[in-house]
């Protein structure tokens, strides 16, 4: 089915006006070649399946037949070297029978390993093709449904008759919603800045540089005494 | 796993931002920003969709379908189209993923398509007449 047949459908169904486009007739047409389409390749599938035994059997043959060849062969040179010259003849002109008829099942077993090659490759391009229109046929459902549930949605939330609402409707809150994403990123980014800062200056607590840094035992206890002895 | 509806909308459920509710055969997922994505799960795939605005609104839709088509590959998980709804088109916003795919794709493809819808409304700006934007 090629998307040109299926935008000639839709676009029948589009003019038919008021016909949803899942109960219309371009769908059922849809739905029929895709049935067609998956019995085709099933009857590929059977054929596959025949052709390769064929050359099961074929192979097997054109075997049986190399090894009775490669069998009358030494015959043929065994009954010779024994001066059977006329069992020997006889074994010969078996082997010259039997290798035209390994030819004629080479032949045989040529073509059908051909068909089978031809038939695997059509069928997995069919395939492919089956599962492309049974995802046009998903899309054509989906957005049948998603217009239904849109209208439905609308009629709700805005009365009936009223416009679909859109995302355009949304224009000034997606905006606010952005500027306040950028808002809170920025504070995010001072708030780190800030983080910094105070490491910063737990630094320079620890240098003693600036006062509130950690106390050494030592120092503590000199606090400690000198707070004793003044009272 | 294969999505429907159900395990679906368990799954949108769970996102901080988002509303979900049934309706029909499809989702209805709205964000923190007013905007709807339908989601409609098929038997291949998953469609998750958004309208854009009305055809009847864009002033040269020559020039703005060109846009379009020059800055389509810069989204690849959203495509547009004009879809007619209720007897009127409209531009729409549209991703479609298999039914097999894992739970971040879903929430990925979504997300992606919200924030696309953002973007397209802000690229396309110059084309469409404001009047009437509530």
């Amino acid at each position: 089915m090629s998307l040109r047949k299926i935008w000639t459908a839709l676009r029948g169904a589009v003019n038919e006006g008021t016909e949803a486009i899942a109960d219309s007739q371009s769908l059922r047409i849809l739905d029929q070649e895709l049935r067609e389409a998956k019995s085709e390749l099933k009857a590929c599938d059977e054929n596959l399946t025949k052709i390769m035994a064929k050359r099961k059997l074929a192979e097997n043959k054109v075997k049986a037949l190399q090894a009775d060849i490669d069998n009358y062969t030494n015959h043929a040179i065994s009954a010779s070297e024994k001066g059977d010259e006329a069992l020997a003849i006889e074994c010969a002109e078996r082997v010259a029978e039997l290798e035209s008829q390994i030819e004629v099942e080479q032949g045989l077993l040529q073509g059908f390993k051909t068909s089978e090659a031809s038939l695997k490759s059509n069928i997995s391009k069919a395939k492919a093709n089956v599962r492309r229109m049974e995802q046009q046929i998903d899309q054509i459902k989906a957005t049948e449904s998603v217009q239904k549930a849109q209208v439905a949605v609308s009629t709700r939330h805005m009365g009936a008759n009223s416009k679909v609402k859109t995302a355009l409707d949304s224009m000034e809150r997606i905006k606010a919603k952005q500027q306040q994403r950028a808002a809170e990123l920025e504070a995010a980014e001072e708030l780190a800045t800030e983080e910094t800062g105070s490491s910063l200056d737990a630094k320079l607590k620890a240098a003693g540089i600036t006062p509130g840094g950690q106390v050494s035992g030592s120092d503590k206890l000199a606090q400690l005494l000198a707070k004793k002895t003044q009272a | 796993m294969t999505w429907n509806n159900e395990n679906l909308r368990q799954l949108a459920e769970n996102h901080p931002d988002w509303v979900v509710e049934a309706e029909g055969d499809c989702l209805s997922v709205s964000n923190d920003e007013g905007v709807d994505a339908f989601v409609y799960v098929g038997e291949r795939q998953i469609v998750v969709e958004s309208v854009l605005f009305p055809v009847s609104q864009v002033e040269d839709t020559a020039a703005l379908n060109k846009l379009i088509l020059q800055t389509h590959q810069l989204v690849p998980l959203t495509t547009v189209a004009i879809s007619n709804i209720g007897g009127d088109d409209y531009y729409v916003a549209f991703g479609a993923l298999s039914v097999s795919s894992k739970d971040e794709v879903v929430i990925e493809e979504i997300e992606t398509l919200f924030g696309n819808v953002g973007d397209f409304l802000d690229l396309y700006a110059a084309h469409f007449e404001l009047e009437g934007v509530a």
